[in-house]
This record gives C-alpha cells, structure tokens and sequence, in this order.
C-alpha cells in the first residue's frame, strides 16, 4: 500500500467525519439533506476503496440517492405550515419555526455542563471503540467457505452467491422488509391513490424529452445491471433501484406512471418478488431439499429468475415510497377525496 | 509509523467515531428529519465497520458474507428510513409539530 493511498483513504475517512458533522450540526434543514448526500456519495466511494463495489453502488442509488429524494421531498413539507383541518384539537400548537430553520435552543436541558458532559461521554464512547476495533482478532471470515463452494452456486460473484444462494432467505425476508415498510407507509399516510393531481409544475420542454429519451436506457441499464450480476458487481438491487429511478424521474416530468398503470399490476409487481422467493422455496421444500435451497445444474437460471422478480418488486416498491409520499401532499388541501375515510373535513 | 496502518484500519476507527457523532446527532437534535439522518449515519457507521472488518484478511477476494449483508442492510435501513419520513409527516400534518419537544 502505497503513501498515496493511505493520504487518500485519510482524506476520504476526513471528509466523511466533516459531512456527518456539518450534516448533524447545520441549523438549516435543507443543508442538511445535501450535506447527508454529499456523504452518501462520499460513503460510495469510500465502499470502493474498500474492494465493496456493490456496496458502492447500492450505497450511491439507495443511500443517496433515493433516500436524498424522498428529503428533499419532506422538506417541501416540513417548509409548509401544515393544514391539519382539526378543529377538536382547540390550542394545537402554533409552530413557531415553520420555516425549514431547525430551533437552535438545543439541547433542551439548556446548560453548558450538559453539552460538554455529553461532549465527553461521546469522546470517550469514540475511544473506547476505536481501542475495541482495533483490539479485534485477525482472521476469521467465511470467505474460505465462499470461495470453496462458488463454483456450485451457478453465478460466479461471489456477493451474489452469497445473496442469491447461500443466504437467499436473508434476501427473501429483505423483500419482505421492503414491502412491509410500504403497507406502514401506506398506513401513516392515510387511504389516497396514487395520485390524484399532476405535478404542478412540470420541467420545461427540454428536460421533459431528456427524461423520455433517457427512460428506455435506463430501463436497459437496468436489464444490464441485473444480468451483470451474475459475474461482476450489480444485480438485483442495484437494477431495482434504477427501475424506481425511471419512475421517479418520469413522475417528475409530468408523466404519473402509477396512473396510468391499473391498480392490479401495481399490486403485482409489489409482491411479486416476494412471492417469486416463495414459489422456488416451496419447490425445494417439495423435493425434499432445504427451503430456497437451488438445484446446483440449474442454480444459474434460477437465480436470474428470482433476481429479476426481486428487481421488479424493489423497483416498484421503492417507487411507490415516493409516489405515495409525493402524491400525499400535492392532495392536501383539495384534492384528499379519493377514497380517504379518514379524516373528515368540517372546515372547508 | 504511518506505514504500519492498514486501509481497512483507518475506515474502521472513522466507523467507531462516526457512530459517536450519530449517536450524539440523535440525541441532540431536535427535528425529526435531522433524527431520521442522524440514525442513518449512525446505520452507515455500522456497515462501514463490517465493510472494512471483511476486508482485513484479503484472500482472492474480500469476504461477501459481510458484503451481502451490508447490501441487504443499506434497503432496510432506507425502508425504514422511508416509513419514518411518513409518520414524521404525518406527525407534523396532523399536529403541526416537527419535534418531540412539548413546546415547539
């Protein structure tokens, strides 16, 4: 390892404690939000110092990027006094920084010796386990055991063997977290469709025909992406995500793909890796093999068969992440009719 | 000296102090969105660290099984970072409070 290596890795590590501070300390919200993707990317790239390009790539389209959007997006909320349209709670309380400004009366327990008691537990908490990290024991790993049994997994990177096949069900349940996080999004939101109203501003001309023109090279991308996987870095949630991406950028100029799609296809695609995983497990458990355990002949098709419908329901769940949240508040105010029994609305 | 440190060893001391500063930032902070990032920071600091603990022992290649699992965690943690950006928004439609305080 070379000095320019290490100078590089410093700085890296630098600029990631610098981010994380100026993200956590900024007083005004929406620095916050492009400082903490600023550090996403910056995370990126410390994943591929550390030889974890699938991680780097997953980091930079899911960490920054879609988390970064569905920010910003809160962010347009969070500026905007809320219409609560409550009239039993009689003294809600008139928020006094309704702009995006967090309060500076922090902490609460206001006191000096507070903050630098705090200040010391953290110092002495980031010592003791960077003593702890650095005390850890050579060796061990599983990537002996990995290496040994890739060439029965039917892919040859060994992160998706691991992901695919020798933890499929990790994988499996994974989807399972995605798709139960979006019946609780579905939950705290409220009964709305998708989308009641169209963007209100579209994008001009010019970046409306980028976008048209860029979604089938995105699609393809993706379709690159996921059958990448199967010998380099990328695969199924790497291409998922780029799928939401189309969508979310589609949604943003103008074209509400979840309108037009019929209600049964979304339910579909949302479950369908899910359900996908089930399927093959069930197979294996019929003949008289572990649940999600692969026949080793045909392990290659039938990872890339679950991948893509992996790839799929992530696509569309993390898609309607956004659509959901989105099209929530361009409905406040007039457009919560469709379908919402939950709140009704004596003031207007 | 300087020498003697290995690339995986920086990233993993940074882990151990970004964790810290999530851990502080989550309780410092008073906003719900600035909750919501500091808990991924503090997220990412443990991904960081299994990232660079799977790196020490370089064979043909680094250890996936950490790999898989920080990839698998990076889709949770931003699942569950999503449901709490809709309770938050929730939180602040309905009640017009953006944080936990009892007078915002």
């Amino acid at each position: 390892m070379t000095l320019l290596d290490q100078v590089f890795d410093i700085v890296v590590c630098l600029l990631l404690l610098v981010l994380a501070w100026r993200t956590l300390s900024a007083t005004h919200l929406y620095q916050s939000a492009i400082f903490f993707i600023a550090f996403g990317l910056t995370m990126a790239l410390a994943w591929v110092r550390l030889a974890a390009p699938d991680v780097a790539l997953a980091e930079a389209a899911i960490g920054a990027g879609l988390l970064g959007v569905l920010l910003v997006d809160s962010l347009r909320v969070f500026a905007r006094p809320p219409e609560t349209g409550r009239d039993s709670e009689p003294n809600k309380p008139e928020s006094r920084d309704n702009d995006v400004t967090t309060s500076r009366r922090r902490p609460q327990f206001n006191s000096a010796v507070a903050s630098v008691t705090a200040g010391a537990g953290c110092l002495f908490l980031a010592y003791v386990l960077v003593a702890a990290i650095h005390d850890l024991p050579d060796g061990g790993g599983l990537t002996a055991q990995a290496a040994e049994n890739l060439s029965r997994s039917g892919v040859e990177h060994p992160v998706t063997a691991v992901l695919l096949n020798f933890r499929g069900f990790d994988t499996w349940l994974e989807v399972g977290v995605l798709f139960l996080a979006m019946l609780g999004i579905f939950c705290a939101g409220g009964l709305v469709g998708f989308s009641e109203t169209e963007n209100p501003d579209p994008p001009g001309p010019l970046l409306s025909w980028l976008i048209r023109g860029l979604a089938p090279v995105m699609i393809l991308t993706a379709a690159y992406l996921l059958w990448l996987g199967k010998l380099a870095p990328g695969g199924a949630f790497q291409a998922g995500i780029l799928l939401a991406a189309v969508g979310i950028l589609l949604r943003l100029a103008g074209i509400p793909l979840m309108d037009r799609v019929p209600r049964t296809v979304i339910k579909l695609g949302l479950t369908f890796g899910f359900g996908t995983f089930l399927v093959f497990g069930i197979i294996a458990l019929l003949a008289d093999k572990a649940f999600l355990e692969y026949p080793s002949e045909w392990a290659g098709e039938v990872i890339l068969l679950v991948e893509a419908a992996a790839a799929i329901s992530i696509g569309f769940t993390a898609f309607a992440f956004f659509a959901y949240l989105n099209s929530r508040d361009q409905s406040t105010g007039n457009g919560d009719t469709a379908g919402q029994p939950r709140e009704t609305n004596p003031s207007q | 000296m300087i020498a003697e440190i290995e690339s995986h060893q920086i990233y993993a001391g940074t882990a151990g102090i970004l964790f810290c500063l999530g851990l502080a930032g989550l309780f410092m902070c008073g906003h719900f969105l600035k909750k919501i990032i500091a808990t991924k920071i503090l997220g990412t600091s443990v991904f960081l660290l299994l990232v660079s603990l799977a790196n020490r022992n370089q064979m043909e290649f680094a250890d996936p099984v950490p790999h898989a699992m920080v990839i698998t965690g990076i889709v949770v943690a931003v699942s569950a970072s999503a449901f709490a950006l809709a309770l938050a928004r929730r939180i602040w439609k309905e009640t017009g409070r953006s944080t936990f305080e009892d007078n915002p």
